[in-house]
């Protein structure tokens, strides 16, 4: 459990330019071992060899010394939901755990491969703000370390052959999580979203006229990847994203220009939502700080840092407040919980008012 | 303002919408509070309904490579190695084993044409593969490389590139005993 602690908290690492708009940036690569039965269709049996024999190379092999495979069984529910919450691992892949592991690296604390997920291999790797280059040349150096002793799935037509043909190819996922409130307050969203035809992505949000569900982010991805180089895919997405920072940005100086007091407003309210409620549920707590985030994104909030208010989220989680807390709670203790830590973390970070 | 029921449960107003944009193509889903929590998790964890399933359930035929209804009389194949039968495919949208691209290869091919073009593979290669495998495959590269060069009028690094493109295809000929 110690374990888990401290190697999640490395990856969240701010203050990189542009880490206001791009929350997060990954890279995933699918891969498969031959002569093996892709893991949907495979029973427990034949997912345990697949683990086994992956498991066995990785323990022979002096060049992948660093790699710690974990089963899943081994883990409790408490640090699946951890893993879930800090991203590295998939719900679906939490959830049915039978012949699953995973593999993370004592030399880098951002990397996380699944085994029997989707493939038998997912490779993932993790970084905060836009760094999705940095992110490719860990995945790419890592994948070269594992095909050197791995037999992979492979042909000169189709590139890695995956479990679902729709993702063969490079296999390649590059995909980056957004913050975009201005262009959402602004209504802007719409009209982006439908002029990035022929850009082979994919976007998914979650908003709307009630900004109290769930912040405003986005997720943008590539799509295929047959046909296009690795490379190509991160230029591409690259130059998307930056018109898109580009465009909140703008956003972001009409709303301060024209809107500054409604702004203002729905700041201070979130601020006293947060500072004052007994109550409150982990989807309520991210809209009120991601609201705290943008009030300092836009220099409205000086003496709060983004850094601190996004690590507030994290340790508002569910899982990890059980964890904090070192006990099973019920619903409603879990809230008062919540309300509590974050009212006394904002009072620490901010002795005066909005 | 209109007033939106839930996509997901029908019952509830809905507050929100999930936006996911396809090719262009804006897809929005409207949900209410309950139904947009369940979906949050899914959201930032990249758990893709596969695209395959989505182009079936749009009434993609695969066995004809266009949309309409399918010919459910014709006959079911089957991958030797692990014995999933193109129906099971069809269902599900994920294949049995790397052998079943080779099987099924007809109806893999449509399906990949429909999603990713006429694209001929780019990108990495495992290290483990035949290295005439892998002579081939940095040749279809450079190939492509040199098309980029001629297109920018940078003939000194094309024919430096083409040299190179047959000095690799003559290495290739000579790995055939
Ligand atoms: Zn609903
Ligand atoms: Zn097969």
């Amino acid at each position: 459990m110690a374990m888990f602690k401290c190697d999640f908290g490395n990856w969240i690492n701010f203050g990189d330019l542009d880490s206001d708009i791009v929350i997060s940036s990954r890279i995933r690569l699918a891969r498969n071992i031959s002569n093996f039965v892709f893991p949907h269709w495979a029973n427990e049996t034949q997912l345990n060899e697949v683990r086994d024999f992956i498991s066995g190379i990785i323990s022979q092999s002096d060049s992948l010394k660093d790699l710690v495979l974990i089963f899943s069984e081994k883990l409790v529910p408490q640090e699946k939901d951890m893993l879930v919450e800090n991203h590295l691992i998939s719900p679906a892949f939490s959830r049915e755990g039978k012949g699953q592991a995973f593999i993370i690296s004592e030399k880098i604390p951002n990397l996380c491969i699944m085994v029997n997920e989707e493939d038998h291999l997912r490779i993932q790797v993790f970084s905060t703000g836009l760094k999705l280059r940095e992110a490719w040349k860990i995945a790419d150096e890592t994948d070269d370390r594992l095909s050197s002793h791995l037999p992979y799935a492979f042909s000169k037509q189709w590139g890695y052959l995956t479990e679902c043909p729709a993702n063969a190819g490079n296999a390649m996922k590059a995909s980056v999580v957004m913050q975009l409130p201005a262009l959402v307050i602004n209504d802007e969203i719409e009209s982006l979203f439908s002029n990035l035809s022929d850009s082979n992505v994919e976007v998914r949000g979650l908003f709307g006229e009630d900004i109290n569900v769930a912040g405003d982010f986005f997720q943008i991805s590539n799509q295929s990847t047959l046909g296009k180089s690795e490379d190509e895919i991160i230029n591409n997405l690259e130059v998307l994203l930056k018109k898109i920072i580009e465009r909140e940005r703008a956003a972001r100086e009409i709303l301060l220009k024209e809107d500054k007091i409604r702004l203002l407003d729905e700041i201070s309210r979130s601020w006293g939502i947060l500072t004052h409620a007994k109550l409150i549920s982990f989807e309520e707590a991210v809209d009120h700080l991601s609201m705290l985030c943008l009030g300092v994104d836009l220099n409205l909030l000086s003496d709060l840092s983004r850094s601190q208010i996004t690590e507030l989220m994290t340790l508002t989680g569910p899982a990890h407040l059980r964890n904090l807390m070192g006990e099973d709670f019920d619903d409603d203790s879990e809230d008062i919980a919540r309300a509590e830590l974050i009212k006394r973390e904002l009072y620490k970070l901010r002795e005066g008012a909005v | 303002m209109k007033i939106m029921f839930c996509d997901e449960c029908h019952k509830n107003i809905s507050v929100v919408y999930l936006v996911k944009v396809v090719n262009g193509k804006v897809y929005k889903k409207y949900l209410c509070e309950e139904c947009a929590k369940k979906f949050w998790d899914g959201i930032l964890s990249l758990d893709e309904f596969s695209k395959v399933s989505q182009l079936l359930g749009e009434g993609f035929d695969i066995e004809e490579g266009h949309y309409g209804p399918s010919n459910l009389l014709e006959s079911d194949e089957v991958c030797p190695t692990c014995g999933i039968k193109l129906s099971d495919f069809r269902k599900s949208g994920r294949l049995g084993c790397s052998d079943c691209y080779e099987s099924l290869k007809s109806k893999v091919s449509l399906i990949l044409k429909r999603i990713c073009g006429d694209g001929k593979y780019v990108g990495k290669i495992p290290k483990l593969l035949d290295e005439r495998v892998k002579l081939e495959l940095k040749v279809i590269e450079l190939r492509r490389q040199l098309k980029f060069y001629v297109k920018d009028e940078e003939y000194e690094k094309a024919a430096n590139l083409r040299d190179e493109i047959k000095d690799l295809e003559k290495q290739i000929s000579l790995e055939v005993v």
